[in-house]
């Protein structure tokens, strides 16, 4: 999917922490993926018969948590979890206006 | 009670229809439906296809980081998880009482976001489906269609919204995953200025939850046949409610419901919540599917949410949204309103009960307080449970002598309503797909029995959350003849 969205974009923009560098999600990665799966559906509190989904329907999950320059090439970062309206908004007003985007102070954070 | 549509007899030769993604939703899921030659419906399956597995990668962590690690399960309700790993965590530092204005300011936080919450669900998300016409042109079905049909409307749901962001970044420091709510109270105390800004805003505020309350009674009596039946399916109903008896979303004890509204547990502890409730597995998704113990899997399912609430409590505690209620109560007297379609009347009747609840705690000189925290003898357990915009929603934890996390359980609201959401689209299915080809229009009936439930589908899987639906149609022979996919991100 990013890597059919690359081929069809001229500017591609890592928004948020999750993309940027996997985020909250990508602490997972020092966990081994069946023992997170057996912690939810199996060993889990007050779970009964439990087992682990398994039906075709169900994409399996990745070993790792990857931000999207792992896979693709990414024009621009804007970090923030989420990242402000304000900065989004500038962002994309410089991006509109054909200048590098330029966001001053306060308008990057990592939180 | 769990319907014949779960599983069909035999698959074989059944072609197969696929809502992928499902839109207009928060999170990612999609429905599968069998049919046969004739479109009898043999299967419907709501699978939710993520997972993040917080409840596992939250273990090792030290216990103050969890109030703003968990609110990361979602975008839309942070303050929901920020505030109950705080209340779980307030047993750990032995804050069993908090201070009066801790007390206040979290209530406010958690208000302000239930009014935001429920004005982003139905103008934003639903209203499209309720104003517009579930088969209207799928291109202007969305918000911007509503902005031109309904500029004045459309714009109450956009200023009904910041109102709500506005208390939250006042409370919590941050429109989105604030950091307000601490162990033991929160760290930041709401001064004069910020109280009398809301207060100014507070008048429109509720001049237009009022004005959004009578818009959905005035949809539900113009076409009350169809709000009645659409994939109304009883079933138990669970909430937390009040010491007294009344709504409280912030805290409070168990209470459960069945189908006819008979008491099946009242007052009950939410420390004891484990012993009342136990999840089921089914391969087909990676969400969990909870019952009442006492009950069983078969019967013991039910619904969370505004629906369930509003009606397992005695009353709202505050004369507008009151009076709305009872016109809902009215709809069947004496008995308990299950259709989904309700949802959205009572979503709209607890958005007017927040704006009043917010103006009754801006009131309250302990809100400008300065004495935040409160701690005790150190516990090594908690849980905390709050009602959140879409239903109950539980954090457990156990934490050691270092002060690491070493287990950690979370029942989201939308899980609870996993079996509810299952069976409301398999009525759906039988009301108008048994027999007719499945057009677009046809499809987002089921579309919108999901979203009357408001379904948070990240924050379900406790997984990474972007909820794309989409609708694959096979033939007899299991070939595949059409794909919808929806928008919606879906890495992978």
């Amino acid at each position: 999917m990013l890597r059919e969205l690359r081929k069809q974009c001229k500017t591609l923009v890592a928004l948020g922490a999750c993309a940027v560098n996997g985020g909250l999600p990508a602490q997972r990665n020092h966990l081994d993926i069946r023992d997170c799966l057996q912690t939810v559906y199996l060993t889990g509190l007050g779970v009964e018969r439990g087992f682990i989904p398994n039906d075709p329907e169900l994409p399996l999950p990745l070993a790792q948590v990857h931000p999207l320059h792992d896979v693709v090439k990414v024009d621009y970062f804007l970090p923030g979890c989420p990242p402000s309206a304000d900065a989004i908004w500038q962002f994309l007003t410089d991006l509109i206006a054909g200048r590098t985007p330029q966001l001053g102070h306060g308008l990057i954070h990592y939180d | 009670m769990t319907s014949s549509l779960e599983k069909a007899k035999d698959p074989t030769g059944l072609r197969r229809v696929v809502i992928e993604p499902v839109s207009r939703v928060e999170g990612h899921g999609k429905v599968t439906i069998l049919l046969d030659a004739a479109n009898k419906v043999h299967q419907v399956r709501l699978h939710i296809v993520e997972f993040r597995g917080f409840e596992r990668f939250i273990q090792g962590r030290p216990y103050w980081e969890v109030p703003v690690m968990v609110q990361r399960l979602c975008g839309i309700c942070p303050v929901s998880h920020h505030l109950a790993a705080s209340k779980a965590l307030d047993r750990v530092v032995g804050a069993h009482t908090l201070t009066p204005t801790a007390d206040r300011v979290r209530r406010l936080m958690h208000y302000g976001q239930i009014l935001q919450s429920h004005a982003l669900h139905f103008y934003h998300l639903s209203s499209p489906d309720l104003l517009l016409g579930f088969e209207s042109e799928v291109a202007r079905r969305n918000v911007v269609g509503v902005l031109a049909a309904y500029p004045e409307l459309a714009k109450q749901g956009v200023m009904l919204r910041k109102f709500g962001q506005e208390v939250i970044r006042i409370t919590a420091g941050k429109r989105v995953h604030g950091t307000g709510s601490i162990p033991g109270g929160v760290n930041k105390a709401v001064s004069e200025a910020e109280r009398d800004e809301l207060q100014r805003a507070l008048p429109d505020v509720i001049a237009w939850a009022r004005t959004g309350v009578a818009l959905v009674t005035e949809l539900f009596a113009k076409d009350r046949a169809t709000y009645e039946r659409f994939g109304t399916v009883r079933s138990n109903i669970l909430s937390l409610v009040g010491r007294d008896g009344k709504l409280d979303l912030y805290d409070g004890v168990l209470r459960a419901r069945d189908a006819d509204g008979k008491i099946l547990f009242d007052g009950v502890d939410v420390q004891g919540y484990d012993a009342l409730i136990k999840e089921n597995v089914r391969s087909w998704s990676y969400m969990k599917f909870p019952f009442l113990t006492a009950l069983g899997p078969e019967a013991g399912w039910y619904k969370v949410g505004p629906l369930a609430r509003i009606q397992n409590c005695d009353s709202l505690g505050t004369p507008l949204a009151d009076a709305a209620r009872d016109e809902l109560l009215a709809v069947t007297p004496g008995k308990l309103v299950h259709a989904p379609l309700a949802f959205h009347w009572a979503r709209m009747i607890e958005l007017l009960h927040s704006a009043e609840v917010i103006e009754r705690l801006l009131a309250d000189p302990a809100l400008l307080g300065t004495d935040l925290v409160a701690s005790g003898p150190r516990g090594t357990m908690g849980v905390g449970v709050i009602e959140a915009p879409r239903g109950t929603l539980i954090h457990h934890y156990e934490v050691d002598e270092q002060d690491l996390v070493t287990m950690c359980n979370l029942i989201v609201s939308t899980t609870h309503n996993n079996q509810a959401m299952n069976e409301a689209i398999r009525e759906v299915a039988r009301q108008y797909l048994d027999g007719h080809e499945p057009t677009e229009g046809l499809l987002n009936h089921i579309e919108v029995a999901i979203r009357a439930f408001d379904p948070c589908l990240s924050c379900a899987t406790h997984a990474l959350g972007k909820m794309p639906l989409e609708v694959e149609i096979l033939d007899a022979e299991g070939a595949l003849v059409e794909r919808l996919v929806r928008e919606g991100e879906h890495l992978g």
